[in-house]
């Protein structure tokens, strides 16, 4: 959905059971394009993974650069809006931030700044916390997503042992070593990561 | 069983059995520890000194099969707030209590000598025996050792070298089934424990067994209540990422308190974020999912091993880890488990001292982000006792004062947790009205409409506003009465089957019939019991404020203030 043409491309073919441990990588942001102002609602409702029943009732904490989100037709836009999604949290902050909650009043208000009518395209950032990184991560990571090289270092500098379990690294298309992956990881800007289970060789 | 009082005079070394005055006879947990230490100590009394009295209460349905009842409260006058406190933790001290027929343990007095004691709980009474083995040890090898000399598998209640010292910050630790700590944290319990020279309390209730008085009633019951708090996703959560799956939410929302308490992200989040934390308990074979007492079907609690794949810490939760990550700039979760480990271990409370370190880093005592130099601080001055380490395990408003610094975040001189109320003001009210100082689990969420107690004032005005965090620590304070843990409340008590379900269990340990404005009657009665206190020792709507900077000094990234003024503040109050 966001492999572009422009970007080299990461493949990294995993041991399956490894699969929901790659989704942690979505929690520092991946790069989606999208249209300036499209509803919320409608923007999850075309990513991978993402269903409308599952965006009403497991999405339950949602902020827009920061602040919580009750409504799904809240509008998309800005220079470089970022959107995260979390289930539903634990304690009086969790309900506080919680969509459509009782608790609601006792969030504080920030003034929002937006501009009501940008057109063109706009690249939102999109990070998926929790149990929705897992449940929509897996297809997320199947069909690519664009993040910074920065995110996927920060991820492989925190989970060393994953190294251990790739199976094939492919990069444009040629296959390379995990010392080489990190040495380019170290020169790029932003990348296309694939993540996917290894065929049985 | 019949539940009685167990009372300790450490100044005469005696001990009795007293029976349950009516009036104690319906609460538990913090209901009683706070109805004790309201009838018993006197409001102006030093906390430190013979005057004040330490109350241990299980909740009303610990040791019984319900699920997570297992939460044992410490009640006192606290040497870190000087207001009456409660601290609760899991562990098995609470089951082990209640299975002896102990409804309360209060110990007053304090022995004329230098001598250490330690305090043997059965079903026949209490014994006093004289301690010197035990005595400068830290609590992990207490726990080993008093688990080696007595037979069977004792609860144990311990105290490490912080409280030995009276340092304001130290704790009480509650062993776990697996020998891990559990805290009753907050509030400087642990000097009091130790200004009675009691090391530690060994429990052993052999074959004793809790009375239920409907025990066709209590199953149904328990069986209504177990699925609702396992059904419910909060719970879900709780049990895959612990609650440290709040840093990246808390963060997000810029409410993440961060380089004593100047901005509201940390740019180290995702390196110490829930997500990662499980992944790398997982790399390491330790326990994403574990519970601090049998019985508890949420499992938030976790075991983290180190690189080489040993044990370093157990119940890593979230206040802790902000504190001394975000809080201290420190990104590195292995340095935050290892000084999680020796704040155990010291017996100090693990929110009150990474701030206090926050506090001492703005001050230039070491730099922020220093993880090793918090861990040799910590082992070489806070353990040991020296000046800088007493002037550490004093708290974070000890250490502001020490130091001359201004931005302290404390109310009634004690550290605010995890979540800053400039950006998230609702907790901003909870922390200021508090009759405990600031405590973020003074107003959990139960949903207040369920309980009966939902706000009549629009709720986006600001005595609405009010009027709903009156409502939640009124509600939160009745369920502190069950000895229920309160992850209960956020996991479940929204879902209209759950709130019934307990209620339908206490009537059925007791062969009461209460229903649920008993329970909200219950919590007003505890908060305006504390507040009296409070009012008696000398406390005045002026301690019901946030520190200064937090109305001057706007946080990044929203750039927000708190903003509610002392006479919005005092409407909460009205009732
Ligand atoms: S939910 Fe957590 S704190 Fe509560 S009883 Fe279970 S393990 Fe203990």
């Amino acid at each position: 959905m966001n492999s572009s043409s422009d970007l080299s491309r990461l493949e990294l073919q995993v041991n399956p059971e490894d699969i929901p441990l790659y989704t942690t990588v979505l929690q520092g942001g991946i790069l989606v394009k999208a249209r300036a102002g499209i509803p919320l609602g409608s923007f999850l409702d075309a990513l991978p993974g993402f269903n409308h029943d599952y965006i009403v009732n497991v999405i339950q904490t949602i902020f827009l650069d920061g602040t919580a989100i009750d409504d799904l037709e809240t509008p998309i836009e800005g220079d470089h809006p970022v959107l995260a999604l979390s289930a539903a949290m634990p304690g009086l902050a969790g309900a506080i931030l919680r969509k459509n909650s009782y608790h609601a009043a006792l969030r504080t208000t920030v003034t929002e700044r937006r501009d009501h009518h940008q057109q063109g395209s706009i690249t939102i950032t999109l990070k998926l916390f929790n149990s929705i990184a897992r449940d929509c991560g897996p297809a997320l990571l199947a069909a690519g997503i664009r993040l910074n090289a920065a995110v996927l270092r920060g991820f492989c500098s925190t989970h060393p042992t994953l190294a251990a379990g790739l199976r094939h690294i492919v990069l444009d298309g040629r296959p390379i070593t995990a010392d080489s992956m990190s040495v380019w990881l170290e020169q790029e800007q932003t990348i296309t990561l694939i993540v996917r289970e290894a065929a049985n060789d | 069983m019949t539940d009685k009082i167990f009372r300790i005079n450490m100044t005469d070394l005696t001990t009795g059995i007293e029976d349950v005055p009516a009036a104690w006879a319906g609460h538990g947990g913090r209901g009683l520890t706070s109805t004790v230490v309201a009838a018993e100590v006197e409001p102006t009394c030093h906390p430190l000194g013979p005057k004040n009295k330490l109350v241990f209460a299980p909740g009303l349905l610990s040791g019984t099969l319900a699920a997570n009842s297992g939460r044992i409260s410490v009640g006192a006058k606290s040497p870190l707030t000087g207001t009456i406190k409660e601290a609760n933790a899991g562990g098995s001290g609470a089951q082990f209590l209640a299975r002896c027929g102990c409804k309360a343990l209060i110990i007053e007095g304090q022995p004329r000598n230098d001598r250490w004691y330690s305090l043997t709980v059965t079903p026949e009474g209490v014994v006093i025996n004289e301690e010197n083995e035990m005595i400068g040890k830290g609590n992990y090898e207490v726990v080993e050792t008093v688990t080696a000399r007595l037979p069977g598998k004792p609860g144990i209640i311990t105290i490490g070298p912080a409280g030995e010292m009276r340092m304001a910050a130290a704790n009480i630790s509650v062993k776990d089934p697996d020998g891990g700590l559990r805290s009753c944290g907050r509030g400087g319990l642990g000097a009091v424990m130790g200004s009675k020279k009691i090391k530690f309390i060994a429990i052993d209730p052999g074959d004793g067994k809790v009375d239920i008085a409907d025990q066709a009633k209590f199953r149904d019951a328990n069986r209504a209540f177990a699925k609702a708090l396992v059904d419910h996703p909060v719970s879900k959560a709780l049990g895959q990422y612990g609650t440290n799956v709040l840093v990246n939410i808390i963060n997000e929302a810029g409410a993440l308190p961060t380089r004593n308490f100047t901005s509201g992200q940390f740019d180290g989040h995702d390196r110490i974020s829930g997500e990662t934390m499980h992944d790398t308990i997982v790399a390491r074979g330790g326990k994403p999912k574990h519970n601090c007492h049998p019985g508890c079907v949420i499992q938030c609690s976790q075991i983290y091993n180190d690189a080489d794949g040993k044990k370093l810490t157990s119940g890593f939760e979230y206040e802790s880890i902000w504190a001394m990550g975000a809080d201290c700039c420190i990104d590195n979760l292995d340095h935050i488990a290892e000084a999680d480990r020796i704040m155990d271990d010291i017996g100090i409370d693990s929110i009150e001292t990474p701030v206090a370190f926050a506090v001492a880093m703005e001050a230039g005592v070491l730099p922020f982000g220093d993880g090793p130099g918090v861990c040799r601080i910590l082992r070489e001055d806070v353990a040991k006792g020296t000046a800088l380490g007493r002037i550490i395990g004093g708290g974070a408003g000890a250490v502001g004062r020490a130091f001359g610094v201004t931005r302290v975040p404390t109310v009634k001189n004690q550290a605010i947790p995890a979540y800053d109320p400039r950006a998230i003001k609702g907790i901003g009210i909870t922390y200021a009205t508090s009759t405990q100082g600031a405590d973020h689990t003074m107003g959990y969420t139960i949903a207040t409409n369920i309980l009966g107690v939902g706000g009549k004032i629009d709720p986006l005005t600001k005595e609405g506003q009010v009027e709903l965090s009156r409502n939640l620590q009124i509600a939160t304070a009745a369920i502190d009465s069950t000895g229920m843990c309160l992850f209960i409340a956020f996991a479940a008590l929204d879902d209209q089957t759950c709130l019934p379900a307990l209620i339908d269990l206490i009537n059925a340990r007791f062969g009461t019939s209460l229903v649920g404005d008993d329970v909200v009657n219950l919590g007003k009665s505890i908060l305006k019991t504390e507040r009296a206190f409070n009012i008696a020792a000398g406390f005045t709507s002026v301690d019901d404020r946030l520190p200064e900077f937090f109305y001057t000094e706007p946080l990044p990234p929203h750039n927000v203030v708190f903003d509610f003024s002392g006479e919005e503040i005092d409407t909460f109050w009205n009732f």
